[in-house]
């Protein structure tokens, strides 16, 4: 679906935002994109949907590389930026713009969507609070129905029932054509929701696996003194720390919690995760 | 790599479709206070109806549109979060949407035109001229001048977002120096070679006039050079700067 191999991309020279990034995004999978504020989330995004042009590697997306930005390779994403532009018109008026640009536009996923955001259509969208243009916004995103689905920081301004119903939406649009990319730094927010996680650190990957291979490899749970655990924090339920899975149990993964490992324990995390690659290096 | 087909017309009219959707409040405001003034100007001074009038009517009106067009096209493609650049149809495609929709703001002026003389018309029961000199008798000289103004207003408004009217009077001012500068180059080596013949020549005859009579002095033939060619060397720099504009376009869309 989605091929990165060695991106490397800088805004200004001497300032990379994004160093030897590869890839692969398969289909039918949710990812969470997560990392630090200006670690090159966003750029990954623009560089995916062909709005960048990184300075080395090669991408392909779809089978298209995204940077001649063909039409019909434009048919087949949608982006959904951080901050939106949306026009002055009523939100049916809006949908109707961008319905028929997109072949597999789905009328039915858009009615979904508006009665589980419950997004006024009559409404104009400039009279409309943050929160409710960016339910337009996800609405037609969700819409268009295309194979892949790109969306900055999604649930930024929602509510906390448009949260959960986002996360819904998203789980019920998924099928095994379609692939999905989060990109956020609120980690909650797709907790239970993604199936993969991409986290970028010092502007490179440093990690890119499937939920349930870090819960068959990683455990998260509470710790004590006889514990030595790769990382572990304070929280009200007291200490909580992630250490290799020796039992073979599948462990639920909690996210903040392997966000903040991945990156102060970065090099024992990526033993445990991919030995091969560590082996490689 | 996957075949694709970068051109379509159904795209095309559906940019179209889009820009209407979302301007169409803004566009009928404004179309109906053009009509209203220059029903009111045209009707106002009817009484001193001249061509020259009406030609300057449409000249000002037709000023107007272009800017008018101009500042839309420069907005939409300089809003950083604006969806004109990210709709799925590829770079040819918004183009040729922005170039049809200045032939169609060229045919609101027209309709304009002949409805504000249709109405003064009526108000007045008088006959209207259809159509202003500018336009009914145009050359091939003037519609590629108007033209290259046009183009080079739009590659201004794609080009700058900031004081774009500003820097495109500045243009047309380099644009008048350069002319003056080469009128005056040819003027003063005619002057010169004249001046060495009348020098050279005793008998004080010179070969300034033909057998026909017509001047022909170097400087008129260079006239009459730079007048002949004068047109495709505009249509050529007017068709230079649609291909800068498209250009621009295609950069704005990788930012």
């Amino acid at each position: 679906m989605v091929n990165l191999n060695n991106i490397n991309f800088a805004y200004r020279r001497n300032k990379a935002v994004l160093c030897n990034i590869s890839l692969t995004l398969s289909q039918g999978t949710i990812y969470g994109l997560l990392g630090k504020n200006g670690e090159g989330k966003t750029t990954l995004l623009r560089i995916l949907c062909g709005l960048l042009k990184p300075v080395t590697g090669e991408c392909l997306s779809l089978g298209f590389t995204p940077f001649e930005r063909q039409a019909d390779f434009l048919q087949q994403i949608f982006l959904l930026p951080e901050e939106i532009y949306l026009p002055d018109v009523k939100a049916r008026d809006y949908f109707d713009m961008y319905r028929p640009f997109y072949p597999s536009f789905s009328d039915e996923i858009l009615r979904t969507c508006i009665e589980s955001f419950d997004v006024e259509t009559s409404a104009p969208l400039k009279s409309m609070s943050l929160g409710q243009k960016k339910k337009a916004a996800i609405s037609l995103a969700m819409a268009a129905n295309t194979p892949l689905l790109l969306m900055d920081e999604p649930t930024n301004g929602l509510d906390i029932p448009s949260k959960s119903a986002f996360r819904n939406l998203v789980a019920s649009v998924m099928t095994d054509s379609r692939t999905v990319v989060i990109s956020t730094h609120q980690v909650r927010d797709l907790e239970s929701l993604i199936d993969a996680v991409v986290i970028l650190d010092n502007h490179a990957l440093i990690l890119n696996n499937p939920l349930n291979e870090i819960g068959d490899k990683l455990i998260f749970r509470p710790v004590d003194e006889t514990d030595a655990p790769l990382y572990s924090e304070p929280t009200p339920l007291g200490t909580m720390g992630v250490m290799a899975n020796t039992t073979g149990e599948p462990s639920p993964v909690y996210l903040e919690l392997l966000f903040n490992a991945a990156i102060r324990s970065k090099a024992q995390i990526q033993n445990i995760l991919n030995p091969q690659n560590t082996l490689n290096k | 790599m996957t075949a694709t087909n970068q051109f379509s017309l159904r795209r095309i009219s559906l940019i179209l479709r889009a820009d209407w959707l979302e301007n169409r409040r803004t566009w009928l405001y404004t179309a109906a206070a053009l009509l209203i003034g220059w029903v009111l100007l045209q009707w106002g001074s009817f009484g001193i109806y001249s061509s020259s009038k009406v030609d300057n009517l449409f000249g000002l009106f037709g000023l107007i549109m272009l800017i008018n067009y101009c500042r839309h096209v420069g907005r939409k493609l300089h809003r950083t979060k604006g969806n004109f650049l990210a709709l799925p149809a590829s770079n040819v495609e918004k183009y040729a949407a922005i170039i049809l929709e200045g032939a169609l703001f060229y045919l609101a002026l027209l309709l304009f035109y002949g409805l504000a003389h249709l109405i003064v018309g009526l108000l007045l029961q008088a006959w209207v001229r259809p159509l202003p000199t500018v336009v009914g008798g145009a050359t091939f000289g003037s519609v590629v001048t108007a033209l290259f103004f046009s183009v080079l207003m739009l590659l201004s408004y794609v080009s700058f977002p900031k004081r774009p009217l500003l820097i495109y009077v500045g243009a047309i001012g380099i644009y008048t120096i350069i002319n003056v500068c080469i009128m005056l180059h040819i003027g003063w080596e005619s002057f010169s070679i004249s001046f060495v013949t009348i020098n050279s020549n005793p008998t004080g005859v010179t070969d300034s006039h033909d057998l026909a009579g017509i001047n022909s002095t170097l400087f008129d033939a260079a006239n009459r050079i730079m007048d002949a060619s004068f047109a495709y060397v505009l249509a050529a720099a007017t068709l230079a700067l649609m291909y800068i504009i498209y250009i621009k376009v295609k950069e704005l869309e990788h930012r």
